[in-house]
């Protein structure tokens, strides 16, 4: 052994990363411990698990096909589709990815919320009227990521402004099922009549 | 240009400014806050500024330019030289061999960081500048501004340069600030327990 790796050696034992023995003093329970305290720390920082709440009940709602809410008269529908992170904390999982058209929909993914996961990230379709919408959310920032506009003018100039406008309302139409979902979040209804209703969704998948 | 093509990443602020009228004085703290050059034979390697949205170049921000319709639209310029640390160590390592063959002897600590500093200079003259535009457009009557980036680090740059230019405040549109907004009870936004895991004791601590 060379005097550099040596001091590697030492400094390793310094820091509690080896015991006297060379072997890494972590074990598994306690990096899995590690990484379910960074999954908590996720979960709350910024109250993200509103955010995660927020995506779950847009699943539950958006089976149903009936209208999420309406906004400016008009019915806004939607569908979760593609590709679907959900995060947890509680359990071995604290991450799992589904990919497929209707992977939202499936009996894993229930089966996997009613195990505690709850969705992090989703790809959403909506349509109001006419106009269709595509946008990935994500539960921490509700940023607008990937986003397709529907395309209705010609003319260069007018492209711009249109889609100034339909970023807008992309933007309230978010704001708009989030608005409602926090409202009711806030509401008796929310633990007497939401909860157990998404909770017997969810062992639909048991 | 992400405002006028293809899909698009947004991040979603409501404005918060003390000015009646904040339109009226944008152009003027744009102009502030605009664009300069980078000079190579500098000493920076990086160059931040506001542009107008159709000219990188522009930075007149005539009300036209800057205007459209009840929409201002801008963008932050960010200009950049970077040295890679590999080529800058290959360099040196190149030096140190040449002054070692000429002078018989190692180079002293302050001669190597002279190098070091002179071959950094060489090497930021001969590198291409990377430029990079992030896109904003602000609706000046409701107050809600989208900075159309994707970059967690380009997003909050961009919130950072916008507030100290135009002296005003980003309130980001996440879960917890449009619950503040719906003025909704702070014990009301405790996590569910009952979805989440989380016990519903540790769900109120964690939440006071």
């Amino acid at each position: 052994m060379t005097k550099r790796e040596s001091a590697r050696e030492e400094a390793k034992f310094a820091r509690g990363d080896v015991g006297v023995d060379g072997l890494a003093t972590l074990e598994a329970a306690e990096e899995a411990e590690v990484q379910r305290g960074k999954a908590r720390e996720q979960f709350l920082r910024g109250k993200a698990y509103l955010g995660r709440e927020f995506l779950t009940w847009l699943l539950w709602r958006s089976e149903s096909t009936e209208p999420i809410v309406d906004v400016g008269g008009q019915p806004l529908t939607l569908v979760l589709a593609d590709r679907l992170v959900l995060r947890g904390i509680a359990g071995d999982v604290v991450e799992t990815t589904m990919r497929g058209t209707t992977a939202p929909y499936s009996p894993l993914v229930k089966r996997a919320l009613s195990l505690g996961l709850l969705v992090h990230q989703a790809r959403l379709k909506l349509a109001l009227g006419e106009r269709q919408f595509e946008v990935t959310l994500d539960a921490e920032h509700v940023q607008l990521r990937s986003a397709k506009l529907p395309q209705l003018a010609e003319e260069k100039d007018d492209v711009l402004a249109e889609r100034l406008e339909l970023a807008d309302e992309l933007g309230a139409l978010v704001q708009a099922m989030l608005e409602a979902f926090l409202v009711l979040r806030a509401s008796r209804k929310w633990r007497k009549d939401a909860v157990p209703a998404l909770k017997a969704w969810m062992s639909e998948g048991n | 240009m992400p405002i006028a093509t293809g899909s698009v990443t947004l991040t979603r602020y409501r404005v918060e400014t003390d000015a009646k009228d904040p339109g009226k004085l944008l152009g003027v703290q744009l102009r502030a806050h605009k664009f300069e050059p980078l000079d190579r034979a500098g000493p920076e390697e990086r160059a931040l500024g506001f542009v107008e949205l159709e000219d990188r170049d522009g930075v007149a921000f005539s009300p036209g330019a800057l205007h459209q319709g009840e929409h201002a639209v801008f963008s932050l310029r960010v200009d950049e030289i970077k040295v890679p640390a590999a080529a800058l160590k290959a360099e040196l390592e190149r030096w140190l061999a040449t002054f070692e063959r000429e002078n018989k002897r190692a180079a002293s600590r302050k001669e190597k960081a002279d190098a070091k500093a002179e071959l950094r200079h060489t090497l930021k003259s001969r590198l291409p500048i990377q430029t990079r535009a992030f896109d904003v457009s602000w609706h000046l009557s409701s107050g809600l501004l989208l900075v159309w980036a994707a970059s967690r680090k380009a997003i909050d740059e961009v919130q950072a340069t916008l507030e100290k230019a135009c002296k005003l405040r980003l309130v980001p549109l996440a879960p917890a600030t449009v619950a503040d907004a719906l003025e909704l009870a702070e014990k009301s936004l405790a996590p569910t327990p009952e979805l989440s895991g989380l016990g519903r004791e540790e769900a109120a601590n964690d939440e006071a």
